[in-house]
């Protein structure tokens, strides 16, 4: 093609060329090529807290029929200290989401998390407590009705699996008031109540005084074999999440 | 890029509770998803998709379709969490940039020099996104999440035909940044009625539709 007729106004046909994604010779292909290239990796940093949605979204509609191979053979492969650590992140996560689902604790289950974050247009009546103020709270257009602008990590996950590291170093009588402490408001309202066993058994904490070997502090001092140290979790009341009973892929440890 | 009869049998797979199956959905999509978040919401993008992907993974079982369908099903759910994130911050999208902002772009507005020399997917999605609302979303939905005028429309609430204007404008409008920023190229020449027939013919139909 010549820059004349590259540099003619383009006609229906090349338009719908481009958006098909053919080339045309245009510099646009590149730009359109670009646009739709794969993926990076850091468009993709949100895997495993999507992949942790899935799996309590699943847990808690499948119940105990849920089988669990294909957790095992993915983790099998994770055996790479950082992944697996960010494996481990996940899995404490959901597992508190998934417990606190079973026990029919958890207000609006797995779902808590996209509407705590977004004042949703659900017909949610009831005010959602969590780290943003409704938008009817903050009319204000100069103070935006959510911290995502300024960095804040919001009330993902992440952010979940956070709140209940730091609550599970607080020692027996300091969690108990750290329930009042405006940090642990949404810990507090994920649980579903404001008591100590409540959120602990949210956070996967074993109820104190029961045999456990599990070190306090767990979710961040864990070491991070994954498979060697997962099975930790079948000591934890997680009934939803037991692949061994189920699945029969993985190392069986009973 | 994985065929979309192999996508169909992961959506399926995904939605009977494979977790792989939706690794791989999460891969096919959230590059799209999130470029996509780009031009509506700028900065908030990656957590709007993060927002959708909870949705996503919680309403799975009861969306029903194809590759297809899941594609423009997670791109409504992605628009809808923008809106709330724009309603919420009283704000207008991103690229509310007035139509007539090509020739008041600046010599310090220099998207379209680095989309032509890069041409990074970052690049151009920012060039994407320079402009008016309803064409980058227009361009974004078709070119990079891959659906029809139909689809594209649904989501939009808009007619396959509005749709495919808005791309076509778009699409115009991006050839000519690109042509002012590149020096071996002259800018594009006004409308004229000049132009060989078919090329005229077309262009007239287009802006009829276009008023």
């Amino acid at each position: 093609m010549t820059s004349d007729e590259e540099w003619t106004p383009m006609d229906r046909t090349t338009a719908e060329s481009l958006l098909r994604g053919d080339r045309t010779g245009l510099p646009l292909d590149r730009v359109l090529a670009a646009a739709k290239a794969p993926a990076t990796a850091r468009e993709l940093a949100g895997e495993a807290a999507a992949v942790a949605a899935f799996r309590a979204a699943t847990a808690s509609s499948a119940g105990r029929t849920r089988r669990f191979p294909v957790v095992w053979s993915a983790l099998s492969k994770l055996l790479t200290v950082k992944v697996a650590a960010a494996a481990f992140a996940t899995t404490a996560t959901v597992g508190g989401v998934a417990l606190a689902a079973n026990n029919g604790t958890l207000p609006g289950p797995v779902s808590a998390p996209a509407a705590s974050v977004s004042p949703s247009a659900a017909p949610e009546p009831k005010p959602s407590p969590s780290t943003s103020p409704t938008p009817s709270a903050s009319p204000t257009p100069s103070a935006p009705a959510r911290p995502r602008s300024s960095g804040s990590p919001g009330a993902g996950p992440d952010r979940v699996a956070d709140l209940c590291r730091e609550f599970t170093r607080h020692d027996r009588e300091n969690r108990r008031r750290a329930l009042d402490d405006e940090r642990f408001r949404e810990l507090v309202r994920r649980a579903g109540e404001k008591d100590r066993a409540r959120v602990e058994g949210f956070c996967g904490i074993r109820p104190s005084g029961s045999v456990n070997t599990r070190p306090s502090g767990s979710v961040s001092t864990r070491p991070s074999g994954s498979v060697s140290t997962r099975p930790t979790w079948d000591g934890d009341r997680r009934p939803p999440n037991r692949p061994r009973t189920h699945g029969g892929m993985g190392p069986r440890r009973e | 890029m994985v065929a979309s009869e192999d996508l169909d049998a992961v959506v399926s797979a995904a939605q009977a509770g494979d977790e792989e199956a939706f690794r791989r959905l999460y891969r096919a999509q959230q590059p799209a998803l999130v470029r996509y978040l780009r031009v509506l919401v700028s900065d908030d993008a990656e957590d709007v998709a993060s927002e959708s992907w909870l949705q996503i993974a919680r309403d799975l079982r009861k969306f029903s379709g194809d590759w297809d369908g899941f594609r423009g099903w997670t791109a409504t759910i992605a628009r809808h969490r923008a809106m709330d994130l724009l309603r919420a911050q009283r704000r207008r999208p991103q690229v509310g940039v007035p139509v007539e902002f090509l020739a008041e772009m600046s010599a310090g507005d220099d998207t379209a020099d680095r989309a032509l020399e890069l041409v990074t997917t970052e690049d151009a999605v920012a060039l994407i996104a320079s402009l008016p609302p309803e064409m980058a979303e227009a361009v974004m939905l078709r070119v990079v999440v891959g659906l029809d005028a139909t689809s594209t429309g649904r989501i939009l609430g808009r007619r396959a035909g509005a749709v495919r204007t808005a791309a076509y404008r778009g699409l115009r409008q991006l050839a000519a940044k690109l042509a002012q920023r590149d020096p071996r190229h002259p800018p594009e020449p006004p409308r004229s009625p000049s132009w060989k027939p078919a090329v005229t013919t077309s262009a007239a139909a287009a802006l009829k539709e276009m008023r």
